[in-house]
């Protein structure tokens, strides 16, 4: 354990794997952030320093690569060579972060001032992240949605909006999942549109249809994106940019196509009848912008 | 207690050309689509005002019978022809348009549809619909026909086609040629009459 000003600190020592020098370590860097330690880190010589922090209460996210597990962050710094070693080694981690977080906490050392060891363990709700929060985002099929957000847990963020594609009310529901409370995060969502006059932005989803969606009058549609992302922020503000696929299921109305005159060969016109609405089906791709206002 | 000089982001300035690519990538992605369908269930085609003769003067009150051909450029309503995958006919509906007033001196009708690339290859016309009218206005189907059903006559007769006669090679190609053939007590004028096409299809792009 070396105490570092006010982080207590456990690392391994030096190995060379092939060319290349790791260490490993663990830290509680207090409420402080990783100042000191991103110092420190800064002047070593290793190749890969792969490590597990912790900042009671959580400090704000400060890392170069901040993801962060929980109350945990898991760094990888110094990559210099060999950087196929830096996700094993911080999968190892991750792996053991409970038995090791136990460690850390559990560790006693003399020479940790006593501000980090008050600040070593407040209040369970102190570390919550704001649960409610206001969201809105645009992209297609979406349009532009207002939400509601809830992170019931750090991982989980559930929303309800509503919103309009420019040419008629929708809304959609989504759940999103951050394993690292930001950063990455998985969004699965399902929405619908009522009918609204096809033109603008709703056409251009069946542009693939040709002069075919000239004469589409209405269209209403389901849509069920599947998105990948990332997630900007952590407390109070979050931003994102999320992008995958989107099944969508549309109905087209009031159609009017024009009379077929076109024969150069003498048969008759010929009249287009719907008797029953065109339905597409399709995947497309899709992607949207957004951003989350956290109340509390 | 941050070490001077020492610089904090949230990303690494090697990841912002990443986010950047993502953001190009996943607008220029939206306007494709990887994969669609269209269904159109229940659609008529109509060919307006076919002409039919009158009966043969020499026919006098028997049974007769007259061929009308006509040709009916697939309206295929701007969609491309390739994407159509499956086109079916679901049945055919005559309307008497003028000269008439009721179908009822129809004993039996037999459509065909073909196409003039379907001739040149010799395949055979597709038979779309065979009505034989039954006694006591019932509908009646022939040995081999493939009606099974048909509306009670009057100025509209709507024959279904069971088992939906499959005419997509033919939806795709530039004309089509149909052949209609009347028989029964012929009106001993000339008449005309709208002939509409129900079908379903299914799309791809």
């Amino acid at each position: 354990v070396v105490d570092k000003g006010k982080n207590a600190w456990v690392e391994s020592p030096t190995r060379q794997i092939g060319g290349s020098r790791f260490r490993l370590y663990l830290a509680d860097v207090g409420d402080e952030g990783d100042g000191a330690a991103a110092g420190d880190w800064q002047a070593r010589q290793c190749d890969l320093d792969a490590g597990l922090r912790f900042s009671w209460p959580r400090a704000k996210a400060r890392s170069i690569l901040g993801v962060s597990m929980g109350v945990s962050h898991l760094r990888v710094r110094n990559v210099r060579s060999r950087t196929w070693l830096a996700p094993i080694v911080s999968a190892a981690l991750a792996l053991l972060t409970p038995a090791a977080a136990n460690t850390a906490i559990a560790a006693p050392d003399v020479s940790l001032p006593p501000v980090t060891s008050s600040s070593a363990s407040p209040p369970r709700d102190a570390e919550r992240l704001p649960v409610f929060g206001l969201g809105v985002d645009a992209g297609l099929p979406d349009g532009v949605i207002g939400s509601l957000v809830l992170r019931p847990v750090d991982f989980v963020r559930l929303s309800l909006g509503a919103g309009t594609n420019t040419a008629s009310p929708g809304f959609r529901a989504g759940v999103s999942l951050l394993p690292l409370g930001r950063g990455p995060s998985l969004t699965l969502e399902g929405g619908h549109y009522m009918a609204g006059d096809a033109s603008g932005l709703v056409q251009t989803l069946f542009s693939g249809l040709g002069r075919f969606s000239e004469y589409v009058g209405k269209v209403d549609y389901s849509f069920f994106n599947a998105h990948g992302g990332i997630d900007f922020g952590l407390e109070d503000f979050v931003f994102f940019l999320h992008g995958g696929v989107t099944y969508l299921r549309a109905t087209l109305s009031d159609l009017d196509v024009p009379l077929d005159t076109s024969s150069r060969t003498g048969a008759p016109a010929t009249t287009l009848t719907f008797r029953e609405d065109p339905v597409v089906r399709m995947w497309t791709p899709s992607v949207k912008l957004g951003v989350i206002f956290y109340l509390q | 207690m941050r070490s001077p000089g020492t610089k904090f982001s949230a990303w690494p300035p090697s990841s912002l050309p990443l986010i950047g690519l993502l953001m190009i990538g996943g607008c220029l992605t939206s306007a494709c689509v990887l994969s669609a369908e269209a269904e159109l269930a229940d659609v008529e085609v109509a060919s307006k005002g076919i002409a039919i003769p009158a009966a043969p003067a020499e026919a006098d009150s028997d049974d007769t019978s007259v061929t009308v051909q006509f040709r009916q450029k697939p309206n295929r309503a701007g969609l491309a022809k390739d994407s159509f995958q499956d086109v079916r006919v679901l049945g055919l509906s005559l309307v008497a348009n003028s000269g008439i007033t009721d179908l009822g001196f129809l004993r039996t009708l037999h459509v065909t549809a073909t196409t003039k690339e379907a001739t040149a290859a010799g395949k055979k016309p597709v038979e779309i619909v065979r009505y034989t009218r039954a006694a006591a206005g019932k509908p009646g189907v022939d040995a081999g026909a493939t009606v099974a059903s048909v509306a009670p006559v009057g100025p509209t007769l709507a024959i279904a086609a069971d088992p939906p006669a499959d005419i997509t090679e033919l939806w795709r190609g530039a004309e089509m040629e149909f052949t209609l053939e009347v028989a029964g007590r012929l009106p001993p004028v000339a008449w005309t009459a709208d002939v509409g096409l129900r079908i379903g299809a299914t799309l791809s792009y």
